[in-house]
């Protein structure tokens, strides 16, 4: 793969089934990764699988690394993108950067040891990371994640990340949600954390360069507290730069909790390019209603994996009988990787391209 | 036949098949803590009686210097006998639950036997398989280790699936401590103070 012209935009959108990240090119070498996840063909997360398939060196290109939320589908493989980005600075939600939330995952590495995955695994590596000791960029509503002066850029527009979420209101009821998990390390059955929920929490960030912009939702939900998800976003919006949005990476792989349509009347151009990841696990995102929604809203729909998973391995006999007595149906929930990748020169509309499982609307 | 053993029965029983399960998931767990970067391969003839070596630590000494990235190495079908009782296990997942209702959970599965590392598969459970005891424990995020394999006991040999459900044990207070520092030291080193 070659990489983008020096002036050319880029985002890239992997998601496998479970997992997604973002990978953003804002001119001259400089790239961004929100999110991370791991393409199971070859266990490597997938931003830096694509950077070294074009031969982008993370460590010098990579400025910002951007986890938005404490989800595993969304930080599955980051301790090796923050150890691999050295020169980048990382990005978390304000209601992680504080003594209560690190006490609380260093006593759930120790009082968890399972095989399953865990978000906890992976936040402690992030935490141990050179990127948080020097520094963590904090976000919280209208905070500028990264920014560099048109002045460096090849195509000489001004750009700027910025983080649209979490409100205050919000990282305080995630600090209630994970002193609710760390209770049950007193020898109680303690599950697998973190649990499902907490969406509110994530980074929504809002990128322009130039003359575009594009919202990048992250998992974020609508709430029924104004000051928490969307509500809080159209709060602020007013004092955004930039003008509406022709890219929007579509929240919450599409679910209509996601969804608030005041954003797409208020913060997004007509017709906007929308991006998503699905979500394979339980029922199962976005829904047959939920891609209905998101086609009435644009033409311009593209998800990296509309259901194509892989095979259920095939097992010796005596446990296929075993499963066939039990009535217990193995389903696969490994997704195959979909990669949609989005490019723009200076004066043309935007390419859009399809790999592995990508596929339109 | 879908074999569920309630605890109470595990807790109860010396050396019979119960027991026996409950050792290979420990010894399962014990492998996977260690991520010992060689493969362990027990005798999967059944005639071949190899008893378990009475602590953890006969069977494992200290832990060896693995990296975690290594895949899981353990080999099925292993065979595990005691006293009369023994287990050969064919496959075995470690699953959390994702979702409960009134007569069902669902959860997904890591492929140990498989290797692998992450989720995999899922598959929908009853509840009515586990004891009523246990049921209180199945909630969202609960961890559990799912067998299949044949148990023998005496001359019977029989084809079994069996889901543990782990529980933690209680943490030492040396241990409560270490986490302690542990965390003061790492909330010193991000600035957090």
């Amino acid at each position: 793969m070659s990489p983008p012209a020096d002036d050319e935009l880029e985002v890239s959108l992997f998601g496998p089934g479970f997992g997604e990240s973002l990978v953003v090119h804002v001119g001259s070498g400089t790239w961004l990764i929100i999110d991370s996840c791991i393409d199971a063909t070859n266990g490597v997360p997938a931003p830096l699988y694509y950077l070294n398939q074009m031969q982008v060196d993370p460590a010098s290109a990579v400025k910002s690394v951007v986890v938005t939320h404490w989800h595993d589908d969304h930080i599955r493989g980051m301790g090796k993108i923050l150890r691999a980005c050295s020169g980048a600075r990382v990005c978390i939600p304000s209601a992680l950067h504080t003594v209560d939330f690190v006490r609380a995952i260093v006593t759930l590495e120790g009082a968890f040891s399972g095989v399953v995955s865990s978000g906890v695994a992976e936040i402690n590596e992030v935490f141990r990371s050179a990127q948080m000791k020097a520094g963590p960029v904090v976000a919280t509503e209208n905070t500028i994640i990264w920014s560099a002066k048109g002045s460096l850029m090849a195509h000489a527009a001004d750009v700027e990340l910025r983080a649209l979420s979490p409100s205050g209101t919000q990282g305080l009821a995630m600090l209630t949600r994970v002193a609710s998990m760390v209770r049950g390390s007193n020898g109680s059955n303690l599950g697998r954390a973190p649990r499902s929920g907490s969406n509110d929490l994530a980074i929504a960030s809002w990128l322009c360069c130039g003359e575009h912009t594009l919202l990048f939702g992250a998992d974020l939900e609508v709430h029924a507290n104004p000051a928490c998800g969307w509500g809080a976003i159209r709060a602020i919006a007013n004092q955004l730069p930039g003008g509406k949005a022709d890219v929007f990476k579509v929240p919450h792989h599409g679910s209509s909790t996601g969804d608030d349509p005041k954003v797409w009347a208020d913060m997004l151009a007509h017709d906007p390019i929308a991006i998503l990841t699905p979500w394979t696990r339980g029922t199962g995102l976005p829904q047959p209603s939920d891609l209905d929604r998101i086609r009435n809203n644009t033409r311009q729909g593209h998800i990296t994996n509309m259901g194509r998973m892989a095979n259920v391995a095939k097992r010796d006999p005596a446990v296929e009988k075993t499963l066939k007595e039990n009535g217990i149906d193995l389903l696969s929930c490994e997704g195959l990787m979909g990669h949609i990748r989005l490019r723009k020169k200076p004066n043309s509309g935007w390419t859009v391209e399809h790999f592995g499982a990508a596929v339109k609307l | 036949m879908h074999n569920v053993l309630p605890r109470q029965t595990r807790a109860r029983s010396e050396n019979d098949g119960a027991e026996t399960n409950e050792r290979i998931s420990a010894y399962a767990g014990r492998l996977k803590e260690l991520a010992t970067p060689t493969e362990v391969v027990l005798p999967a003839n059944n005639d071949l009686a190899v008893a378990l070596p009475s602590t953890e630590a006969d069977v494992f000494g200290s832990a060896p210097e693995g990296n975690p990235d290594n895949d899981l190495a353990l080999v099925l079908p292993m065979t595990i006998v005691v006293g009369s009782s023994s287990f050969m296990a064919l496959q075995e997942w470690e699953g959390y639950v994702t979702k409960v209702d009134a007569t069902t959970f669902s959860a997904e599965l890591v492929d140990i036997s498989g290797r692998k590392r992450h989720e995999t598969e899922a598959a929908e459970f009853l509840l009515s398989d586990l004891e009523e005891d246990d049921r209180v424990d199945v909630t969202e995020g609960a961890v559990f280790r799912w067998v299949i394999g044949y148990q023998r006991r005496g001359g019977t040999r029989q084809r079994v699936s069996e889901i543990y459900l782990r529980r933690l044990p209680l943490r030492s207070a040396s241990e409560i401590e270490t986490t302690t520092q542990r965390s003061e030291e790492l909330i010193e080193s991000l600035g957090l103070r």
